[in-house]
């Protein structure tokens, strides 16, 4: 068969590897090869892979070789790169790495104690990519990535030849004796061969003996120079030099994990016979460190392995070591007189594409609302917002009708997000009491209050409303984006005070769709709601046959209701609601429109207009928290800094003109003193309007600051309707 | 792989004694999400020993009906844990990506999810 190395055919034989057919063809890779993958000197991009060791691939038919050094990495595929890729997860008890005697024989052992075991057999092809933590071995066998979980790790990897280190060393035709029996075994044509210390069986050549000196050579080596006992410099010419300098212990896929789970047996477990340090020459083939950049650092003061390596770079290259950790540390104790452990190694221990990398990885999930298909039909641009797929933008609408919809007519959002938690049992007040900063005994059924959440530094921590439903049961709701801890949170509160309550969230059990706009009572009444719901007060009544809990409040500025409701029922409630509304002027409205028209009423989006430590007093959130009465979480907090001189405040500013960017500096007699926390032009208002935090200078925010060299005048909040009467209409 | 339905089903928070000494009918299938909760398919029963239990009708979740032996094959590839090897489990916890429970009865399985994860859980099965 044919491979193409660059652009030459070269002509290979069924089941040898590609490293051996390039030696046939004379095309030998610089450096010295092992032939057992551990070094890095066979590396070649095949088939657009790159970082692929020749000596450990197989000859497929057509196969495109472009050996190391290549001009530019390989293009990156185009289309997905998982394809073809799989993985699968296996559980077993042991994992041997290694099918080699020592690694058979273990395996045996094991089994007979009636352990089940996987064997990842390096002659058989698997590849053990790397360990991790659990222990996890992750290895590619029969193309597929496997991820083995085992109770234990056998390591039984065998050792490894140690490289020569002298000048010379990266010619190419330099060998380790298993490379020189391989090669030789497949028939390569070996003239003029020197065997420096040993030579293997099937290996014809000169044997000499001494202290290798130095290779000669014009990119092939050519001459060999030792010292012999003799103290003279003997030097033989030569096409091909095997140099037999001893082993190594394979362990570079232990070194990947500091765990007793894994343990390793064989020659990989001997004592490491530590080389003379080097004089000269290249050390790690990987980074191309040499001896004088060992010293060179040396100089500068790092003396330990590990600071070496991230110094150098030595043994951080694909190798992990493999070739260099013997001389690193024989040079570390050569100048400080000691001998060091060896440093980590990491993963992959073999090449890994992209595809394989990312084989069967999931995204993170985002959640999508009952009326998410609704959205999309009805043209919404999605964002991902506080884990959920929401509308930002309906954009089939005019610019601004979504706006104006809610001011004038009336709309409907999907708020179906919010944190929804109920709460009851004979400890119940108590115990919210204790959570909250306003009052909660003198809520009466069938009413709410806004609350906030505070943290025990004082911060604010989210934000919603409390509805009693009964004596002994609350609805609470809070923001989307803290929903998710929400439950956890009360629970964790709940032990804490050792409250007799029961707490379940509903958050994903309950749909909630806004109606808003001055023409939203009329279009619930066509709904059929055939009561009247005060502000602040919420009833379970049916919704155009929905069964709904309807929250009248108003987060708009306008008229609104929520209407919590069982995801079932959600596409029927906003259709029946939509076609009702028609001669309303009914349009749906998407987050950019509710935060305008939130800012517009002042209100805060917790993680956007605030810091964790926001207290409600830097927020002029004071009214929300009643000091006079009970305990509760963040109390303490807010007595030490209610002490303190208020230093910042989030006030509301107002400018002609576009709003700044949201995070915008704010510039307070030439220098910065705080930043727009979120700022949107008012269709209503005709100005722009937001959120700021500047400092407090005796006692008061300033009256007019700068912003992108506009200036911006303080304002009282809320900006819209600061009576609150359209939204207690 | 079928596709997830919408349970319809009922929550229930009580105590832990209320849940476990509650008379369940013998076709309804408990899953006991946490010490104190439990979503339930199938009859209830008449009262609970917990005067303030919370029970709910749910929708909030789907499930998606599987062989023992289509449940294996999907956790091998997509699971880091691995399933009791009871003939009857209940587990919880995070496969191919998603917060799951997964119920099994002998040659039957169930994968359940939140509703609002189900074109997610109908994706990756």
């Amino acid at each position: 068969m044919e491979i193409l190395v660059g652009d030459v055919a070269v002509e290979a034989r069924e089941g040898e590897d590609v490293l051996t057919a390039l030696a046939r063809s004379g095309q030998l890779p610089a450096g010295c090869l092992c032939m057992s993958g551990d070094c890095p000197n066979c590396l070649a991009v095949i088939d657009g892979v790159s970082h692929v060791r020749m000596c450990r691939t197989t000859v497929r038919t057509g196969m495109t070789v472009l050996p190391f050094p290549v001009a530019e990495p390989p293009p990156i595929p185009e289309g997905t790169t998982t394809a073809g890729s799989r993985r699968r997860f296996v559980h077993t008890e042991m994992v041997v790495i290694g099918g080699g005697r020592n690694g058979r024989a273990e395996a045996e052992r094991l089994r007979s104690l009636g352990r089940s075991v996987i064997v990842v057999d390096d002659e058989a092809g698997d590849e053990a990519l790397g360990l991790y933590a659990g222990p996890e071995v992750v290895a590619r066998i029969d193309g597929e990535v496997v991820r083995l979980h085992a109770d234990e790790v056998v390591v039984a990897t065998g050792r490894a030849a140690i490289h020569p280190v002298v000048p010379g060393s990266d010619l190419a035709g330099i060998l380790v004796p298993h490379a020189a029996a391989r090669m030789a075994a497949a028939g390569v044509v070996m003239d003029r061969v020197v065997g420096v210390g040993s030579l293997p069986e099937g290996v014809e050549g000169t044997l000499v003996e001494g202290q290798l000196l130095r290779f000669e050579g014009d990119g092939h080596v050519r001459a060999v120079v030792v010292e012999g006992d003799d103290g003279i410099e003997h030097r033989l010419e030569c096409d091909w030099v095997v140099v037999d300098l001893g082993s190594y212990p394979r362990d570079t896929l232990a070194r990947m994990l500091d765990d007793p789970r894994v343990r390793l047996v064989g020659g990989a477990a001997d004592e490491p016979e530590i080389p003379a340090c080097p004089a000269s020459g290249e050390v790690c083939p990987c980074s191309g460190v040499t001896v004088d950049d060992l010293d060179s650092v040396w100089a500068r003061g790092f003396h330990e392995l590990e600071l070496i390596k991230r110094a150098t770079l030595a043994g951080t290259g694909t190798c992990q070591g493999g070739v260099c950790t013997p001389y690193l540390r024989s040079f570390v104790a050569d100048r400080g007189e000691m001998l060091q452990p060896t440093f980590t190694a990491r993963p992959p221990a073999r090449q890994l594409t992209m595809g394989e990398a990312a084989a069967g990885h999931r995204m993170p999930v985002i959640h999508r609302t009952a009326l998410d298909a609704v959205h999309r039909a009805l043209g919404a641009r999605m964002d991902r917002m506080g884990g959920w797929w929401r509308p930002w933008r309906y954009e089939s609408l005019e610019p601004d009708a979504e706006y104006w919809a809610v001011r004038q007519a009336v709309s409907l959002g999907d708020v179906s997000t919010l944190g929804k938690v109920l709460v009851r049992g004979p400890d119940v007040v108590e115990f919210l009491e204790g959570i909250y900063p306003c009052r909660v005994a003198d809520i009466r059924a069938g009413r709410s209050r806004y609350a906030l959440v505070l943290a025990e530094s004082g911060g604010l921590l989210d934000d919603g409303l409390i509805s009693r439903i009964d004596d002994t049961t609350f609805a609470l709701t809070f923001t989307s984006g803290g929903a998710s801890v929400a439950e956890a949170w009360l629970r964790d509160w709940a032990h804490g005070f050792d409250s007799d309550v029961r707490i379940m969230d509903r958050t994903h059990s309950l749909s909630a769709i806004n109606v808003t706009g001055p023409s939203a009572t009329e279009l619930l009444q066509r709904a059929g709601l055939d009561r009247e719901i005060r502000f602040m007060s919420h009833e379970r009544a049916p919704v155009a046959g929905i069964d709904c809990r309807i929250f009248r409040l108003s987060f708009t500025g306008e008229v609104s209701y929520e209407l919590h409701h069982p995801v079932s029922g959600s596409e029927h409630l906003w259709s029946e609601l939509t076609r009702l509304g028609q001669d309303l002027g009914i349009q749906p409205h998407g987050l950019e429109t509710l935060q305008r028209l939130r800012l517009e009423k002042g209100h805060i989006i917790i993680g956007m207009d605030t810091e964790p430590d926001s207290t409600p007093r830097r927020l002029g959130m004071e009214w929300a928290v009643k000091m006079d009465k009970g305990e509760f979480v963040g109390r303490p907090a807010l007595e030490r800094t209610g002490r303190l001189p208020l230093d910042r405040l989030l006030v509301g500013l107002t400018m002609p003109g576009a709003a700044p960017t949201d995070g915008s500096s704010i510039w307070i007699d030439g220098v910065i003193g705080g930043y727009v926390t979120s700022g949107t032009w008012s269709p209503a208002l005709d100005k722009s309007v937001m959120l700021a935090w500047v400092p407090v200078t005796n006692g008061a925010p300033p009256p007019e600051v700068s912003i992108d060299g506009e200036t911006a005048s303080l304002a009282s909040l809320p900006f819209y309707d600061p009576e609150g009467a359209r939204a207690r209409a | 792989m079928p596709a997830p339905e919408r349970l319809d089903a009922k929550r229930i928070v009580a105590s832990e004694a209320a849940l476990a000494g509650a008379g369940w009918d013998s076709e309804t299938i408990v899953m006991r999400i946490a010490p104190d909760e439990a979503l339930v398919l199938g009859p209830m029963p008449d009262s609970f020993l917990d005067p303030h239990a919370i029970v709910e009708d749910e929708e909030g979740f789907v499930g998606a009906r599987l062989t023992r032996r289509e449940l294996d094959s999907w956790m091998e590839r997509e699971s880091e844990w691995r399933l009791p090897p009871d003939t009857d489990s209940f587990t919880q916890g995070m496969v191919a990506g998603l917060p799951v429970k997964v119920w099994v009865a002998g040659e039957h399985g169930m994968v359940v999810t939140r509703v609002s994860l189900a074109a997610e859980l109908e994706a990756r099965l």
